[in-house]
């Protein structure tokens, strides 16, 4: 279709405006129309999409409509569109230019359907449909873009390139035992820092190994200094030790030089002065305590011979027995006053209103004897009435009075009840008997008769001999059954009988009969029951009288004649008789027991006058007394002791005095001794003393340490005995100085010899080791294992990604040489205008939408998003003319609104230079408003042809 | 023709790698380090005693008697204490240095060995050999001064052509450049065979050989293998040469430890057990024909595998774990190290090319690569914890791991192929 004319009658605000002007066409290319803002540009483009292909809202005039006409060519033939107004709706119809009427859809039968949708998306546009892409939803587009096949036949290659992406994954994840290559790197370098430490190590224990012989020559040589410095050490501490002995050497040898006489003191000489000096000490000690005991001993006795009392123990204890005596007598007097005492006064307490009380008693007694005679008569009465009552029962039969008034009541009524029952039951019985009986006897006077007249017509003459028979059995039946009933041998039905209780109640009253004679026998009994029950009852009643009675009179005796009173006022009264009977024999009894008193304090009396010399006043009480006696007991007692005391005291005197006369010998003979031996080193015995027993033997220890000392070092030192006595003489401070000095050098060189030692042992145990274990090879072969590990996992890793590699390569190669037709021109079209910067445009799936993709010069593809605003434009404006120069494409006009002003001027020329080579076959409308755009085509150098819009009014 | 008046008997070893760090993948077993930890010195050990139990007269080791410069103390000590065992035998041993103990580098410890130890120095030097006060031979031999050692040290022995004696020579050196062995005193035949020994013993090269038979010029293997590579595996052990009026030899298998590869086909294999029964028959072969006290086997499996064996061997250290599980029930002296696949399954991209239009791409893709190793020199691993672990990985001896190769490309096509036939089967 070319568009050769347009008038537009009436479009928005366009009205009466014919295009070009009369006389003109609109070229068959590239047309331009250029017009300033607000010319109406876009209501002549969308007066041509709305001509062509009415909106359904515009049919119905609900909007603006497009009223005019369009010229237009197609297939050489001429045809005129018009759109008119008929009524209030719009009609339009297309004309031949010979007058024929078609249609449009006769003419392009692919826009028949969604026709207007496919013009406004694909053929008419500005910049803002430019960019309705297919990832917006554009179908119509999208149709047209994607609707060839892709891809070829068979499996999904994305499904194998997700299988790849998966062992990829699998492959840097790790091995199957979760190793990852980075874990295996980390293991490789901790692995060599091992071995670089082992190797360290080694090279150590190399120089340790090639040191082993000097260390063991050190380790024995030292070892031999150290066993001579410790030898020598050794003897300068023995010397050490012996200094103290030589100092105390020197000193006695001084001493003895000082005492001339002491040597060759003879030791046990020493120890026998020292005995015999101890021992003289020890008697003269022990006679002088003899001495001082021996005094001590008389002056206790005259003590004790100047406290002694001399009284007469018999008479003491004669006068304490007596006292004795009458203080136990005295203490029964003194009780028995108590108990006379006490008595007395509860006798008069309740004598006097015991006797007043009973003699109250009795007089009320007297007083009310008529009302006793009274009571007493009515009891006898009473016990009468009981006996008669108990004839009563027995007569009945009845033991006691077992049952209660309420229960006996409670049987009458429920026996009434039964009678009353069984006595309906029998008069029914009798009635029904009656008339049953009377209807009976009437039928079989019937049937008796008929039976009779029967026979007797049966006799006549032509009639069978059974009938005669017949009616005279049946006049005999009933003549039988009414004789039956007669004489009663026929039963009767009895209602009572269908009762349930009716065989329990029977059975309890013992009845034998059954039917109407059995019933009547049943309310006898129950009559009989009846009356008995009556009877009893009367007698509860009694009885409960009576016990009224009893339990009366019973109260009133006691209540009123006071009986319980009388008998324990007459019981207290005998109490107090017999205790006042008692104390007048406790009151005899005290009188004897105050005799008895006198005369044995007489007889006291009289003792202790004798005992003590009437010295004693006796006119105090026997407490007092008694306790003189006490006291005079006492004395008796110390002078026994006194004695006693007396006479061991003689005889510790008598011993002591032996022992005195021993101690003084003793002494004597010890003196002797002593004074034989000091004389010899002409000392006096009165002078001898300790200090010149520890002269003694600090002689004879001097004497025996010079030897010791002497021996010791010719023992110890033997053949060097001179020199250690020249040691000896040299000093004790030089020695230590010598010590020292010898210890440090031991010391040092027990360092050198622990430290050789542990140098050599540290070998030896490096090499003990290094037989059994080896943590090098262990190091390596662990390395190397890794590294296999690392390679296997490597290999891996390349094979999946060399096939990923070459799969992709095979899809991309697949895709582009199977794109669609569309897109391979888009591609022409997009390189042409992009001057080769983009090389491909791809349909590619993006997630799972089909999408578009651009291959960029590096052979990147980008998805069109990714694009610039103005390059994407640029990529869409390709695909829509690779759509319409397709070779199956309907040659629709195309309308470009402005749709180059955001690419640069080298795309701009590009995109002029080929829309002018698209319109050879397709006519193109560019509108423009810019004089740039304008001159861009001029200086793109393309030919066109232009039409200018003046602004509207 | 040697015609000598003195018989005698020596013992030619090298590569003793004494303190040796094994190979293995200890963390999947535990016991295989175990078993590792001592192989290297019980394997010298077991040499001096067959030394002794064979009276022979001397012993002559071929460089790298230690497996590192620091020479394990250890190692030191154990081998002063089998030489001192040897001097009570009257055996002499003769030692040369290589490449991984070089004698200027060396951590020896000067340490007095005994006098039957004779040590070669940087220069070539010659001990008499004489039995019973008679010199019946000669021994020449140098060690390496520093580890990398690019002089053609053969042509620096002297020539002893026309010698009445027995003429021995000891290096350690690349002789014919093995590609497998670090080119260090690269030398020919030729240089050798010019020199006029009667006898090169040689050392450097793991795997023995026997590079002339007149003279003789014999690598003898290193005495214990170390790893599972393939010039470790098998029997290891030392040269027993003995020298009359002829001159025999033969290989003594002393190795505690022998590692060897089971390789099990799995094409026509229908279910896990018959893959793992077919393992256990394998190794218990293996255990009757090795002699030695353990053995340590690596699984490979190769092979195409029906669908159900190669999901089953996806997780292939699950399956690794029950082998190990069961060969340890059936002979404790049997040691799954570990095991490895290069299974193919039973259908190629190319035959599952229907299921998508992408896998002709991707075959195509694939074909791409395997042309160019350039595209593979430009992949690099993303570093996935973001921490640079990859670039560190990089620095502790794992740079050339991190390197994309061919066999990187071959397990990436079957790591493709499996995923679209388990999509298929999906």
């Amino acid at each position: 279709m070319k568009i050769t004319s347009l008038f537009i009658q009436e479009y928005g605000s366009i009205q009466n405006r014919r295009m070009p002007d009369s006389g003109y066409e609109f070229g068959h290319h590239l047309n331009l129309i250029f017009g300033p803002n607000e010319a109406g540009k876009s209501q002549i483009k969308g007066f041509v999409e709305d001509i062509l292909f009415p909106k359904p809202s515009s049919r119905s005039g609900s909007t603006s409509k497009a009223i005019g006409e369009i010229a237009f060519e197609e297939g050489g033939a001429n045809f005129l569109l018009e759109s008119r107004m008929k009524g209030k709706s719009v009609s339009s119809r297309l004309v031949t230019s010979s007058g024929d009427q078609t249609t449009l859809d006769e003419l392009f039968p692919a826009l028949k359907k969604e026709g207007r949708e496919i013009f406004a998306n694909l053929y008419s546009f500005g910049l803002d449909q430019l960019l309705y892409s297919t990832t917006v939803g554009n179908r119509a587009l999208s149709e047209h873009l994607f609707g060839a096949v892709v891809g070829g036949k068979g499996i999904s290659i994305s499904s194998i390139q997700n299988h790849l992406d998966d062992r990829i994954r699998k492959a840097v994840g790790g091995t199957a035992r979760g190793r990852t290559l980075e874990v295996i790197y980390n293991d490789l370098v901790q692995c060599k820092k091992e071995i670089d430490r082992q190797i360290q190590l080694e090279l150590s224990l190399a120089d340790k190994l090639r040191s082993k012989k000097v260390t063991s020559e050190l380790i024995d040589r030292l070892e031999q200094q150290l066993r001579s410095r410790k030898e020598q050490f050794h003897f300068l501490e023995m010397i050490q030790s012996r200094f103290d002995h030589y100092h105390r050497y020197v000193e006695y040898r001084e001493f003895l030089n000082d005492h001339p006489k002491l040597v060759g003191l003879n030791p046990d000489i020493i120890n026998e002065l020292e005995t015999d000096l101890i021992q003289l000490k020890t008697t003269r000690s022990n006679a002088a305590s003899i001495e001082r005991e021996m005094r001590e001993s008389e002056a206790t006795k005259s003590k004790l011979a100047g406290e002694m009392s001399g009284l007469d123990p018999i008479k003491v204890e004669a006068a304490r027995a007596e006292v004795d005596d009458l203080q136990g007598v005295s203490e029964k007097i003194s009780k028995l006053s108590q108990d006379i005492e006490s008595a007395s006064e509860t006798i008069g307490n309740v004598l006097d209103p015991s006797r007043g009380r009973v003699f109250e008693l009795v007089s009320g007694i007297d007083q009310d004897s008529f009302i006793l005679d009274n009571e007493l008569a009515r009891l006898s009465d009473v016990r009468s009435d009981i006996r008669s009552l108990e004839q009563k029962l027995s007569s009945l039969g009845v033991e006691a009075l077992d049952l209660r008034k309420d229960q006996l009541e409670a049987r009458a009524v429920e026996v009434g009840k039964s009678l009353e029952l069984y006595k309906t039951y029998l008069s029914t019985a009798a009635q029904s008997s009656k008339q049953e009986s009377r209807l009976l006897v009437a039928l079989a006077l019937v049937v008796c008769f008929l039976g009779a007249v029967g026979f007797i017509l049966s006799l006549g003459r032509g009639q069978p001999v059974e009938y005669k028979y017949i009616s005279l059995s049946v006049a005999i039946l009933a003549a039988g059954l009414l004789v039956g009933r007669l004489s009663k041998r026929v039963p009767l039905r009895d209602e009572s009988q269908d009762r349930p209780d009716f065989k329990e109640e029977s059975n309890r009253l013992g009845v034998q009969a059954s039917g109407s004679a059995g019933l009547a026998e049943m309310v006898t009994k129950l009559d009989r029951e009846q009356s008995r029950i009556s009877q009893l009852i009367g007698l509860s009643n009694e009885w409960e009288q009576l016990k009224s009675k009893l339990k009366s009179l019973d109260s009133n005796l006691d209540t009123e004649c006071g009986f319980s009173a009388i008998k324990d006022a007459v019981s207290n009264l005998a109490g107090v008789l017999r205790l006042a009977k008692d104390r007048d024999q406790q009151i005899a009894q005290l009188g004897q027991l105050q005799n008895r008193f006198n005369s044995g304090f007489e007889e006291l009396c009289t003792l202790l006058s004798d005992i003590s010399g009437g010295q004693l006043d006796l006119t105090c009480s026997l407490a007092i007394i008694s306790a003189s006696v006490s006291e005079l007991v006492n004395k008796v007692e110390s002078d026994k002791v006194y004695q006693n005391q007396l006479a061991s005291l003689d005889g510790d005197l008598s011993r002591l005095n032996t022992k005195l006369g021993l101690a003084r010998q003793d002494v004597d003979d010890l003196r002797v001794r002593i004074s034989k031996i000091v004389h010899k080193f002409d000392w006096s015995i009165d002078d001898f003393d300790t200090g010149h027993l520890k002269l003694l033997r600090e002689c004879f220890e001097a004497h025996r340490q010079k030897e010791t000392f002497e021996n010791d070092i010719e023992e110890l030192f033997r053949a060097r005995a001179d020199t250690a006595m020249s040691l000896f003489s040299r000093g004790e401070l030089e020695l230590d100085n010598s010590l020292k000095e010898l210890d440090e050098i031991i010391s040092a060189t027990e360092n050198q010899l622990s430290d050789a030692r542990k140098s050599l042992l540290e070998v030896e145990y490096h090499e003990k080791r290094l037989q059994n274990e080896n943590p090098m090879i262990d190091l390596q072969a662990r390395k190397e294992s890794l590294l296999l590990e690392a390679e296997g996992l490597l290999a891996t890793l390349k094979s999946d990604l060399l096939a990923k590699e070459l799969l992709n390569a095979a899809n991309r190669r697949f895709e582009e040489v199977h794109q669609p037709e569309l897109m391979q021109l888009t591609s022409l079209i997009f390189s042409r205008i992009t001057n080769g910067r983009y090389q491909l445009v791809l349909k590619k799936k993006f997630g799972d939408k089909d999408s578009i993709y651009v291959r960029n010069q590096r052979g990147e593809d980008l998805l069109d998003l990714q694009l610039s605003r103005g390059t994407r434009e640029q990529l869409y404006l390709s695909i829509r003319l690779a759509l319409i120069t397709r070779p199956d494409s309907i040659h629709l006009p195309f309308f470009l609104d402005d749709v180059m002003v955001n690419a640069d001027p080298e795309r701009s020329y590009g995109l002029a230079r080929e829309l002018e080579y698209i319109s050879r076959d397709n006519q193109i409308f560019y509108f423009c408003a810019r004089p740039d755009s304008l001159k861009m085509f001029e200086e793109a150098g393309v030919v066109f042809q232009l039409y200018q819009l003046e602004r509207l009014p | 023709m040697i015609s000598k008046s003195v018989d005698f008997k020596f013992i030619h070893c090298s590569d003793l790698h004494l303190d040796s760090p094994f190979r293995v993948h200890s963390s999947f077993n535990s016991d295989v380090a175990l078993i590792l930890h001592d192989a290297a010195v019980d394997s010298f050990s077991a040499l001096c005693e067959f030394a002794i139990d064979e009276y022979v007269d001397f012993i002559v080791i071929s460089g790298d008697v230690y497996d590192g410069i620091e020479r394990g103390l250890r190692a030191q000590l154990r081998l002063l204490r089998e030489i001192s065992k040897l001097s009570v035998s009257g055996i002499d041993v003769y030692m040369a240095f290589g490449n991984h103990d070089p004698l200027s580098q060396g951590g020896e410890i000067a340490m007095n060995w005994p006098s039957n130890l004779h040590i070669f120095p940087v220069e070539p030097c010659t001990f008499p050999l004489e039995k019973d006060g008679e010199l019946y031979g000669n021994i020449t031999g140098i060690s390496y001064r520093t580890k990398h050692e690019q002089r053609n040290l053969a042509q620096l022995f002297p020539d002893v052509s026309g010698s009445a004696l027995f003429e021995m020579a000891a290096l350690h050196a690349n002789v014919g450049g093995n590609i497998e062995h670090d080119n260090y005193s690269p030398a020919t035949l030729e240089d050798l065979v010019s020199k006029g020994y009667d006898y090169w013993a040689l050392g450097h090269i793991h795997k023995r050989a026997v590079l002339s038979e007149s003279p003789l010029i014999i690598y003898p293997g290193n005495l214990q293998g170390l790893h599972m590579k393939p010039s470790e595996r098998g029997p290891k052990g030392a040269e027993l040469v003995a020298v009359g009026s002829e001159v025999s030899h033969r290989f003594i298998p002393l190795a505690r430890v022998v590692f060897e590869q089971i390789e099990v086909d799995l094409t026509g294999v229908e279910s896990v057990d018959l893959l793992l029964a077919e393992c256990g028959e394998k190794a218990s072969a293996l255990v009757a024909n090795s002699g030695a006290a353990s053995l340590v086997v690596r699984v490979h499996l190769v092979g195409v595998a029906n669908e159900d064996i190669y999901r089953a061997i996806d997780d292939l250290d699950s399956v690794a774990q029950t082998l190990a599980e069961e060969l340890q029930l059936n002979d404790s002296n049997v040691l799954l190290e570990g095991m490895s696949s290069s299974v193919m399954p039973s259908r190629t991209l190319d035959d599952l090319a229907g299921l998508s239009d992408v896998i002709g791409e991707l075959v195509a893709e694939i074909e791409k690569w395997s042309q160019s190793d350039s595209m593979l020199d430009r992949m690099m691993i993303d570093d996935p914890s973001k921490k640079g672990i990859i670039s560190k990985l990089g620095r502790v001896g794992l740079a050339e791991s991190l390197k994309f190769d061919q066999a990187d490309l071959e397990a990436a096509r079957r790591v493709l192929t499996t995923l679209f036939a388990k999509e298929e089967l999906s």
